[in-house]
């Protein structure tokens, strides 16, 4: 209903400001309380959620008869704040599986060196008995650009025991997906390490490993370099990253999930108003009980 | 539901209660009033439901 004591401006322009933010659209009309009430309770409500949820629950991916993430049409509702994920949705989809063209990041991780192959000859077969390099953690930069068809690049770092070294890439490296995705990674030194999980890949951190040459050694590299913001904020999640998710953070997770569906669709009763204002009248009415109560 | 999580509710209901007072009034002392009164009959609607699934589950 439109109050005749609310000016509500140009409504329409007023309703896709209060889409695109919560809030704004009230604020242009010059109702600042309401403006306050939806931007706080609503924009706190979506990003309590996106906390809880470890900012992974605000997702777009719609697969047909795979998976599809309707609580998404609700979220999409509190305007900008869940925007970029259809975005994100279409730089997932479009990504190869190829590697970086180039890459230039700090690397953090572990280098070993082949053992010598002499030594190797004396314990050809037993496992047990056979020489193995010391593991040296590594700090540094990796570079590498594709040239042709092949990738040439080097990795600047300093050992653990301050030597500084120059390796050589000398075969194509893997690498997880520049984008978000729950990749299946099979770390082999690392995974000496019980602190270095999976999911640390997954997100903020990009997996790494090379093949690589310092003088006459050759040895292998594996590691971290850092992953970007814009590239796994609100990134689909594949159904082993939903498990994983499920699994470690339980009914938050869901909460999580809940608070951003709720806040969504609290925001469509925001754009209402904006666009038609107060739905039961101004308020300075007599109230219903109050004028039972008098009868 | 254990019991910490079961605290994520009271903000939950609060922004509710004054979001939808706040679409449905334009005076501000009425929407805060009505968001009490929402926020009130939501949370005792909750406590007796809560109540009455605790003592159904007992020992179970």
């Amino acid at each position: 209903m439109t109050s005749p004591q609310v000016d509500l401006k140009n409504r329409w322009l007023a309703a896709v400001l209060a889409f695109l933010i919560p809030g704004a659209g009230h604020l242009y009309q010059g109702r600042l309380v309401k403006a306050a009430i939806y931007s706080v309770g609503i924009i706190g409500l979506f990003v309590g959620g996106m906390v809880l949820g470890e900012w992974k629950v605000v997702y777009w991916r719609w697969e047909p008869g795979g998976h599809r993430s309707f609580g998404y049409l609700s979220q999409v509702l509190v305007g900008l704040p869940a925007l970029p994920a259809r975005w994100q949705a279409g730089r997932y989809l479009e990504q190869g599986r190829a590697i970086d063209e180039t890459l230039d990041a700090p690397f953090s991780g572990r280098l070993r060196y082949d053992p010598d192959p002499d030594q190797l000859t004396i314990h050809p077969v037993d496992p047990d008995t056979r020489p193995t390099s010391k593991i040296h953690e590594i700090t540094g930069t990796i570079h590498w650009q594709r040239e042709a068809a092949a990738v040439t690049g080097t990795l600047e770092g300093t050992l653990d025991d301050g030597q500084a070294v120059s390796l050589t890439l000398i075969r194509e490296p893997m690498a997880t997906r520049r984008v978000f995705v729950h990749d299946e990674i099979t770390p082999s030194i690392l995974r000496r390490d019980k602190e270095t999980s999976v999911r640390l890949f997954s997100s903020t951190a990009r997996y790494v490993r090379c093949d690589v040459q310092n003088g006459d050694r050759e040895g292998i590299v594996e590691g971290t370099v850092p992953r970007d913001f814009w590239n796994w904020f609100q990134v689909p999640l594949e159904e082993e990253a939903l498990q994983e998710l499920h699994g470690r953070l339980g009914r938050r997770f869901e909460l999580a999930q809940v608070f951003t569906w709720i806040a969504g669709l609290l925001n469509l009763l925001a754009i209402w108003d904006a666009l038609e204002g107060p739905a039961y009248g101004y308020g300075d009415e007599e109230d219903d009980s109050e004028q039972a109560a008098a009868d | 539901m254990d019991a910490h999580n079961t605290w994520y509710i009271l903000p939950l209901v609060v922004v509710i209660s004054l979001v939808y007072s706040a679409s449905r009034y334009e005076l501000t002392s009425r929407i805060f009033s009505r968001a009490r009164r929402i926020f009130l009959t939501i949370m005792i609607f909750l406590g007796i439901l809560f109540v009455v699934l605790n003592t159904l589950s007992f020992r179970l």
